[in-house]
């Protein structure tokens, strides 16, 4: 008997881990992918040439294996390991609506793989769901979660600077990655042009400057090589491995199981508690319970729907805590990939700069904040970086000799590139269920994912596209290239709202302190239970709705509440 | 040195390193090269192509050529180990196409010209090779952000891909003609341009 499980070790379990072993609770962390330990299975320090095929994974094992998780920027031969094989791990999706779920199943989950780009919501953010009326409203507000945004920023270190902006709130930060030349230059001509928007250095989750509780748990300053997705063997990026599974193991009250898929949970029919739950061990598919006082699903949005669903009985056969049919509603990502690219010949050419910052450029949201957006609500940012061209050639240029060779050398102008984050709705159409016609190994149900882009979204292309356009022109720069084509829903990688946190337990499944309405020992702190998706990069949100659920419940079991 | 003599005399260190980094363990020079002659490794004339074809593309100047840096043995291993049946086709077919246009312009196999010779008529067939088409119904338009180019000639984009690519991760491109530094340290955000500046040999600054 433990006092808590996580169930899941990535950005969310790893916190809650962290909170809830520190509060003295004996906690049992459930990973239902393999183990994997920081530094030894990291592939950061093989030199460039050293990497087998040149990086890439042999194509034929892509088309078989990662049809799906090859979509991501960040799947190459250095990081194949933290990717599932997508033939191993099925899920299907109507035949016109793909749905692109990028997945890691080790312990640590994608936090080793993460963005890393740390924002918070804001107020606007919040009530936004209350005052246009999509989705139901946030139980909270930035008041209840902003000192937890600042215990967990001083956690994992987040290096950004303040910028006094409403839609995007200050925090806690250690140095920012300062913006290059050609970024100051695009900064000041967008700033001046446009005075409602912002460019401001990418907040980010690397240890710009350790700090000494960073050091403490053996995290060092961040050595700008930009392989973050590999794994971090100095430890500089936040990552459950790095950062907050250490610090849970510290306390002595943390037990890790890794293999340990989870299949369901049990519940007192008389009390409503969760009593138990049911894992599979994924190699020799046994059947085996765990039981604790409090339960946390961190298992990331889909999974964690999918076990709330896994669980159904016959007093609930839509699963547990789903009276409000709100369980697996609501997907939403981002609006992604919608890009622009410009030269700006007016960026000072007798600047360039050193290392591989890893970060770049941030447009906090401005429309519907500073300047109106026609025909839909909500907004966008921005993310990118202004670089400067010159090296490989590419391919598809014509020119071969050593003229090719003479030109790689030299410096060429400065090259910009911001692309869009759109806020997607809530709806309840954008659903998971579970595919009763098809199980996985393991004998479960596969998730079936249907979710589209809505038309408040498809508004936002054009303007996304259009003020792309216009702030590289007011930077006295040309559009050399777009991307037009929003990527398809998951290609964001920040899945949520399938279990939305919510102050009426007939239309939401968590409360504001994300304790199920209908199970009281069980909470759930992953993006399951976003009400909104705003526009910003959610991990930072997770991690402190993480943070604030355990203190909530450690105090709850100390009161002898629970 | 003629290029038919690096070529044998090179082909053995290049094996070597084609293995180390395909991460193939070598267990004899004869596994080595049944290996490398399994499921459409490069036969000896296709490979004296490609070392003609990667040396005319990327030359030796004042630093080594992608042939002295090992690449087309690199690219042999990885028509074995990394492409699928349909680029593994292409790239030869592509090299076919060299090899038959040289043939009809001069009457002679492509590595046997000389240097200008062999700039000229690959300079030629690039620009055929390279000529853009329009984008097949159903092909995607871009990998993610980045634009996918339709050539006429996809066996002589992968191929010259494949040459650029591996010629500017090799320790020599990298360090030699760019600068590379895997544990840059500190993020510097200004430095200014002088005559010796070279642009970083990877993508930044991020």
């Amino acid at each position: 008997m433990y006092d808590a499980i996580v169930i899941g070790s990535g950005m969310s379990g790893g916190i809650a881990a962290k909170e809830l072993c520190e509060r003295g609770l004996k906690v049992l962390v459930l990973e239902r992918g393999r183990k994997i330990e920081h530094v030894v299975d990291y592939m950061d320090t093989q030199m460039p040439w050293e990497l087998p095929n040149n990086n890439m994974i042999p194509e034929d094992e892509l088309a078989e294996h990662y049809p799906v998780q090859r979509q991501c920027y960040a799947v190459n031969a250095a990081t194949k390991k933290f990717w599932v094989k997508d033939n191993e791990h099925p899920y299907t999706t109507p035949e016109a609506k793909p749905f692109t779920w990028i997945r890691g199943y080790h312990l640590g989950g994608r936090s080793i793989m993460w963005g890393r780009q740390s924002y918070r919501l804001s107020e606007m953010d919040f009530e936004a769901n209350a005052k246009d009326g999509h989705g139901a409203d946030w139980p909270i507000r930035y008041r209840d979660i902003a000192p937890w945004y600042s215990h967990v920023e001083t956690f994992i270190g987040v290096a950004g600077a303040k910028e006094g902006l409403p839609q995007l709130p200050d925090g806690e930060y250690i140095p920012e990655f300062a913006l290059n030349d050609g970024e100051k230059y695009f900064k000041a001509a967008v700033e001046a042009k446009f005075p409602g928007r912002k460019v401001i250095s990418g907040r980010t989750a690397n240890l710009s400057k350790a700090q000494p509780h960073h050091e403490e748990l053996g995290r060092n300053s961040c050595q700008n090589r930009s392989i973050c997705e590999r794994g971090c063997s100095f430890g500089a990026n936040h990552s459950s491995l790095s950062s907050s599974l250490p610090a849970a193991e510290k306390t002595g009250n943390l037990t890790i199981v890794t293999d340990a898929i989870v299949h369901s949970l049990v519940q007192d029919p008389k009390t409503g508690r969760i009593t138990q739950v049911r894992v599979i061990d994924a190699n020799s598919k046994a059947g085996k319970t765990y039981e604790a006082r409090i339960f946390f699903l961190c298992a990331s949005a889909i999974p964690s729907a999918q076990i709330l669903l896994n669980s159904r009985n016959e007093a609930n056969p839509r699963g547990l805590c789903n009276k409000s049919d709100q369980v697996g509603r609501n997907l939403m990502d981002h609006i992604y990939a919608l890009t622009t690219m410009g030269i700006l010949p007016g960026a000072p050419l007798d600047s360039y700069y050193r290392g591989r910052r890893p970060t770049g450029i941030y447009i906090p949201r401005f429309r519907n904040v500073t300047e109106a957006g026609e025909g839909y609500v909500r907004g966008y940012g921005f993310q990118g970086a202004v670089v400067r061209t010159g090296g490989k050639p590419r391919a598809s240029d014509p020119g071969i000799g050593i003229e090719i060779k003479e030109n790689a050398r030299k410096l060429g102008p400065w090259l910009v590139f911001i692309s869009g984050f759109g806020e997607m709705l809530p709806n309840p159409e954008n659903r998971v269920t579970l595919n009763d016609g098809k199980l996985d190994k393991w004998g479960m149900p596969v998730v079936h994912i249907e979710c589209a882009l809505g038309p408040n979204e498809a508004q936002m292309i054009k303007p996304i596209l259009a003020d792309g356009k216009a702030m590289i022109e007011a930077a006295g720069g040309t559009v050399v290239d777009q991307a037009t084509e929003p990527g398809p829903p998951g290609l964001g990688i920040h899945e949520m709202g399938t279990a939305r946190m919510g102050r009426d337990p007939t239309t939401s499944v968590f409360n504001g302190f994300n304790q199920a309405h209908e199970a009281p020992n069980l909470f759930c702190t992953d993006g399951a239970v976003m009400a909104s998706s705003g526009s910003q990069n959610p991990s930072l949100t997770y991690m402190a709705l993480s943070a604030r659920a355990s203190d909530h419940a450690a105090q709850l079991l100390k009161e002898a509440k629970l | 040195m003629e290029l038919a003599q690096l070529f044998e005399m090179d082909r053995r260190q290049w094996l070597a390193r084609a293995f180390l980094i395909v991460g193939v363990s070598a267990t004899g020079s004869a596994s080595l090269s049944s290996l490398v002659k399994s499921e459409g490794g490069l036969d000896k004339a296709q490979f004296a192509l490609l070392v003609a074809v990667t040396d005319t593309i990327l030359p030796k100047s004042d630093t080594p050529g992608a042939v002295e840096v090992g690449v087309p043995a690199l690219i042999d291993a990885m028509v074995t180990n990394w492409a699928s049946e349909h680029t593994r086709r292409a790239i030869l077919e592509a090299l076919d196409r060299i090899d038959a246009a040289t043939r009809s312009q001069k009457n002679a196999d492509f590595a046997a010209l000389s240097p200008a010779d062999r700039k000229s008529v690959l300079q030629m067939h690039e620009a055929m090779a390279l000529d853009k088409i329009p984008r097949p119904p159903g092909a995607p338009e871009r990998a993610i952000f980045v634009e996918i180019p339709y050539v006429a000639d996809d066996g002589y984009l992968k191929l010259k891909d494949l040459v650029i690519s591996l010629y500017y991760s090799s320790e020599t491109a990298m360090t030699q003609e760019l600068i590379y530094e895997h544990v840059p340290g500190e993020w510097q955000p200004s430095i200014k341009v002088t005559e010796a500046t070279r642009p970083w040999a990877s993508i930044g600054p991020f």
